[in-house]
């Protein structure tokens, strides 16, 4: 089955499926979204937004004319990058990108919906999930088996390993290989001559000229585990840096009101994240809130937040997609306008730095949301 | 030198005489003990074997001790005694120890003496005896003198009067130093400035509004407004505004923020929904200075940070649902007012407003012909009279004539040469003093000037008017008719206002409400506006007694209080109708009802963090009882927080632990039952059925508010004890009678004014012991015109 079938599938199984309306507070059943695949051509990483080119389905018109598919990040939407969490900043334009998208929420501007009349246009604009070709194989316990490799005539060919669903590339394929394609052994760069036969690897793939019929471009080959880990664990602590600047997001489950103008807000803090972030969270007596944007973006959070003690933890069994499970209340002294129940904002546990983040990631008025 | 009489061997008939008064005296809380054949065998069991007539360890001998306690080293070598014994430092622990069935009445006998002679020293009268004006008494009088307010309370007016069991106006405790000399000076000269300004002071008007199509939204701890008082007096501030109350029920608490002072001058509950203003109009005296309105209720900027309050500009709450998610938050998710909220339309202000009353005081007092040296004379001994409260001769004022014409002589102008005169009068000790007696002829008795002083101090705070003068002048006033008529005149006046608020305060030690402000962390609803309103209600309370001539019973126990809608709502009562003062009728769930279970009462025998019964006990026994019980011994360590790995106990369960020591039993077997009582109470005077304990093991224990008094009677509860007290209203009529004549007499009461006090009570009792005529009574007893 070539790669055009593989999309037609795809696109009709999308249309059947039951589409899911994305409410403050409430998290999305399990299998949601519907898949879509492709090349990522522009981002705006600090309102979580972007758009790819979708993979070639071999109809001439489409690769033409289509505009590339715009999406937005919902809020506790999860980007993966190496097998690790990742921002969309740390994605080189260019990397092909498995998604799950939802419709919009009600009165949600942030993306375009397709002009009427549109041939190609998706109204599954808000993506739950975004990974790397090498995340999105091995979450599934997938991987390419080398057949073969030619470097002179730059292609290589490999078999998709693991249990196949319906999402991602199956069976045998043949994917374009050249100088530019880093090789990655164990804890150096190899070569393309290290490629061989039976060699179990994962790749991550660009554009192709053929890309119309679904030809694709090999960026990297990790060629073993030790180089498969090491890029997942750079990855890993890219994103423990990035997160514990910009804290945790979650919602707001409940306010309790108390005299005085205080009260204890629930919070559930968003999944996706290493875990040893949540274990901080879980460890620390004291956090501090504030207010944040569906895009994750703060307003002035080291100033405007709002700290006290947790008074509560709760693990939540078998947590939905985008949760964490991890529900903690907080008492404060004061409470902040975005302290409201499905309002978003950023949790930052005892030992988390406070400090000032980039100017152009904060919010200073509603026109920046 | 006389010899003194001593303890032992044989008592004088002086000395029986003083005992068997004190005894009298005594039985006014606790069935006292015959006071010598206990202490006697006491000392000669434990005490003469060292030192006494035949070995005087330490040079010191107990059995010739002097027991005229009115001498001061005598009550110091007594209060030696008491030292050793509670310290337990003797009798030496080789020796026999004392059980605490003994200790009890030798210490309460050796502090009682040293109490009562103290009494007797700070009552001596000298031929004349001076009583300086309290600081209180001083701005009433410039007032009433001169129609100048000033304010005595501002930094570098005047330092706080030292107090004698709450009382501040105690003759032998308000001494004269350098420092209130200089004071009196320039506050002379500031209030003459005021009263006779070079140029007329005109009130001035101001208005304050909100920009056209919005209103000023005031959350908790804000300010806004911008007034001016262009110079101190009384001022008529007038607001229109809407006060909306939070989820919880508390209102707004409007004030008026001195910014130079920053600190809030008057303020009160407003309630008017957001679509439905009202105007308050405010009355009061200001200092001069900025000024702004601000809600003073908690809540906000706690934590020091300032974030946008919200929609700018504001025009009605519904704007807040579009303020950023960083403002603070004040509508709850079913859109109630978090916080209490002033809206504010404008504000007026307009003053100093003078009354034709405060003009009509500055009449003859200042000539009106610059150069006038003999309408100068007329108008300073005119002024000198009013200000001395008796006639002045032309001699007396000779002094300031001379000031005057040096002043003139030294080129100053005659308004400032004669102002310098009436400073003189004003800084001389016969206005700062209240002087009683003559030092030429030896009275007994005060004369009619001296007595209208003492009525128009008593109960107005301030120097007599013009018709008591008149009575004074005329030598009638001591008639029990005029002098009748006169109290009965004095009652109906606005100025008894300052009465039926400084005697509860001083009487009630309110001074003491909030000294140790509660830990907010264990008391986080506690705020200044409460604290207000816990003296204002036993102020409120006392007036209403005073207002309806109610029994003194109603102060032991009742079935109503007085209350605002801020006290209601910490008393867990229903929302009071307005949100000022007023009558309500008390529920038995309500667990309140008399003076004693007043939250400021409960609290100013409270510290930060706790009750403490044994300081309750000890204000009920000297407010309802006027009985000082003996000073703990100086190395009681206090009662520590109960450690992590203990389970909880209740203070009293801790005290009951540390009152096994014989030393400590005897005292505390006789001030605590007066404090338990109250058990039910906590430190804010909050009711609970439970001591809430942070630290230690286990559930808060329950509270155990039963017990015995000395007299062996049972009670369980303080409504149950407060009965028992109402039984003994008699004694509480004698001790009120006393807390009252030491109010108005500026003194102590000894052994002397036994007789006389209880008297007064007793005829009293004819009358159900009402307010109004006890007060009548004791002015038209004898010892009310005795010196």
């Amino acid at each position: 089955m070539n790669l055009l079938v593989c999309l037609l599938a795809q696109s009709a199984g999308a249309a059947e499926k039951a589409d899911f309306f994305p409410q403050p507070g409430q998290f999305p059943p399990p299998n949601a979204g519907h898949y879509l695949a492709g090349e990522l051509v522009s981002v705006d990483h600090v309102n979580r937004r972007g758009a790819i080119r979708l993979v070639g389905d071999g109809v001439d018109d489409r690769y033409h004319s289509a505009p590339s598919h715009r999406f937005a990040l919902l809020p506790y939407g999860t980007i993966r990058y190496h097998g690790a969490p990742a921002e969309l900043r740390d994605i080189p334009i260019g990397t092909l990108l498995h998604g799950y998208f939802v419709l919009p929420p009600a009165d949600d501007k942030s993306i375009p919906p397709p002009e009427k009349n549109s041939r190609y246009g998706i109204k599954h604009t808000h993506a739950l999930s975004l990974e790397d070709d090498f995340s999105f194989y091995q979450r599934r316990d997938r991987a390419w088996k080398i057949t073969s490799s030619d470097v002179k005539t730059g292609k290589l060919k490999a078999t998709a390993t693991g249990k196949a669903d319906a999402d991602g590339l199956k069976g045998e394929r043949t994917f374009e290989i050249d100088r530019s394609t880093r090789v990655w052994k164990g804890r150096a760069a190899g070569e393309l001559e290290d490629l061989a036969p039976d060699q179990t690897v994962q790749l991550n793939f660009t554009w192709a000229p053929d890309w119309k019929n679904g030809q694709l471009h090999v960026t990297d080959v990790w060629l073993d585990d030790e180089s498969r880990k090491l890029a997942g664990e750079r990855q890993r602590q890219v994103h423990i840096r990035h997160q514990s600047h910009r804290w945790l997001a979650g919602w707001v489950d409940h306010v309790e009101h108390q005299p005085g103008g205080k009260g204890i807000v629930t919070v559930t803090l968003f999944g996706g994240m290493d875990p040893t972030l949540y274990e901080r969270a879980r460890t620390a007596k004291g956090a501090a809130i504030a207010a944040a944007e569906p895009t994750l973006r703060s307003w002035w959070q080291e100033h405007d937040n709002k700290g006290g003690s947790v008074v509560g933890l709760k693990d939540l069994p078998n947590p939905p997609p985008g949760s964490s499970g991890l529900q903690l209340r907080v008492q404060l002294s004061e409470l902040l306008e975005g302290f409201r129940p499905g309002r978003i904002v950023r949790y930052r546990p005892n030992g988390f730095p406070s400090v000032k983040l980039p100017p152009e990631e904060r919010i200073k008025s509603f026109d920046d949301r | 030198m006389p010899a003194m009489p001593a303890f032992f061997p044989a008592m004088n008939p002086q000395l029986r005489l003083f005992a068997r008064t004190l005894a009298a005296c005594l039985v006014l809380a606790t069935p006292a003990p015959a006071a010598e054949a206990p202490t006697k065998a006491f000392f000669a069991e434990h005490c003469l074997r060292c030192h006494g007539e035949k070995q005087q360890k330490g040079e010191f001998r107990v059995d010739t001790l002097p027991t005229d306690f009115s001498e001061i080293g005598n009550a110091q070598r007594w209060a030696e005694v008491l030292f050793r014994i509670n310290t337990r430092e003797m009798p030496p622990k080789k020796e026999p120890q004392p059980k605490a069935s003994e200790l009890g009445p030798v210490v309460d006998w050796i502090s009682t003496r040293i109490k009562e002679g103290e009494a007797v020293r700070m009552a001596k009268r000298s031929p004349v005896s001076h009583y300086r004006l309290s600081r209180e008494e001083y701005g009433h009088t410039v007032y009433d003198l001169l129609g100048v307010y000033f304010d005595v309370d501002a930094p570098g007016a005047f330092n706080e009067d030292p107090r004698w069991h709450g009382f501040e106006r105690i003759g032998s405790m308000l001494s004269l130093s350098p420092s209130h000399v200089d004071r009196y000076f320039k506050a002379a000269e500031t209030v003459l400035e005021r009263a006779f300004p070079e140029s007329p002071t005109k009130a001035s008007k101001g208005r304050s509004e909100a920009p056209a199509g919005s209103r000023w939204l005031i959350v908790p701890g804000h300010r806004r407004g911008n007034l001016r008082a262009t110079a101190p007096g009384l001022y008529r501030i007038r607001v229109q505004l809407s006060a909306v109350p939070s989820f919880k029920g508390r209102l707004p608490h409007l004030a008026v923020w001195h910014n130079g002072l920053k600190r809030s001058i008057i303020g009160q509950d407003v309630q008017a929904a957001e679509d439905k203003p009202t105007v308050v109009e405010i009355e009061t005296f200001l200092p001069e200075g900025g000024l702004d309105l601000v809600n003073e209720t908690p809540g906000m900027l706690s934590d020091g940070q300032t974030p946008s309050i919200g929609a700018m500009p504001f025009s009605s709450l519904a704007d807040l649902k579009n303020v950023t998610p960083k403002s603070y938050k004040l509508l709850d998710e079913q859109g109630r007012s978090i916080f209490p909220l002033l809206i504010v339309d404008w504000v007026e202000w307009e003053g100093p407003i003078l009354t034709e009353a405060d003009q009509k005081k500055h009449e003859g007092l200042f000539p009106a012909k610059a150069g006038d040296l003999a309408e100068a004379r007329e108008c300073l001994k005119r002024f000198a009279a009013r200000a001395w409260r008796r006639p002045v001769a032309d001699a007396d004022i000779e002094r300031f004539m001379k000031v005057i014409s040096s002043e003139l002589a030294a080129g100053e102008k005659f308004r400032s040469a004669y102002l310098a005169g009436m400073v003189g009068v004003l800084t001389a000790k016969n206005f700062y003093y209240l002087e009683e007696g003559s030092a030429t002829q030896r009275r007994d008795r005060v004369n009619d000037w001296e007595l209208a002083s003492r009525l128009s101090y008593f109960l107005w705070g301030s120097l007599p008017d013009a018709e008591l003068s008149a009575a004074a002048q005329a030598g009638k006033l001591h008639e029990p008719a005029v002098l009748r008529t006169q109290v009965a005149r004095l009652f109906a006046d606005a100025k008894i206002k300052r009465f039926t608020d400084a005697f509860p305060k001083q009487w009630l030690q309110l001074h003491k409400v909030g000294v140790f402000p509660p830990d907010p962390e264990l008391y986080p609803d506690y705020d200044k506006w409460l604290e207000k309103s816990m003296v204002l209600e036993s102020v409120s309370y006392f007036t209403e007694v005073f207002a309806r001539n109610l029994s003194l019973r109603e102060f032991l126990n009742s079935d109503w209080t007085m209350l605002n809608s801020r006290l209601a709502m910490h008393y867990q009562m229903p929302p009071t109708k307005a949100s000022a003062f007023q009558r309500v009728t008390l529920r038995p769930d309500d667990h309140r009802g008399g003076l004693l279970t007043h939250a400021g009462v409960l609290m100013l025998t409270s510290d930060g963090t706790r009750h403490r019964p044994v300081h309750r006990g000890v204000w009920v026994s000297e407010a309802v009882f006027a009985k000082t019980p003996p000073p703990p011994p100086p190395n009681v360590e206090p009662l520590e927080a109960t450690p992590g790995n203990k389970p909880k106990a209740t203070i009293r369960q801790q005290l009951e632990a540390h009152a096994t020591h014989a030393n400590c039993a005897a005292c505390h077997q006789r001030i605590d039952p007066l404090g338990f009582a109250f058990d039910n109470f906590d430190a804010i005077g909050r009711w609970r059925t439970e001591e809430v304990m942070p630290t230690g093991q286990g559930a808060n224990p329950p509270v155990n508010a039963s017990g015995k008094l000395p007299d062996g009677r049972a009670y369980d509860g303080p409504d149950a004890f407060k009965k028992l007290l109402v039984q003994d209203l008699d004694r509480f009529g004698e001790a009120f009678v006393e807390q009252l004549a030491t109010f108005a007499l500026r003194r102590a009461m000894s052994t002397d004014d036994a007789t006389a006090l209880r008297a007064i009570a007793h005829a009293s009792k004819a009358d159900d012991y009402r307010l109004k005529p006890v007060i009548e009574r004791f002015v038209l007893s004898e010892l009310f015109q005795k010196r």
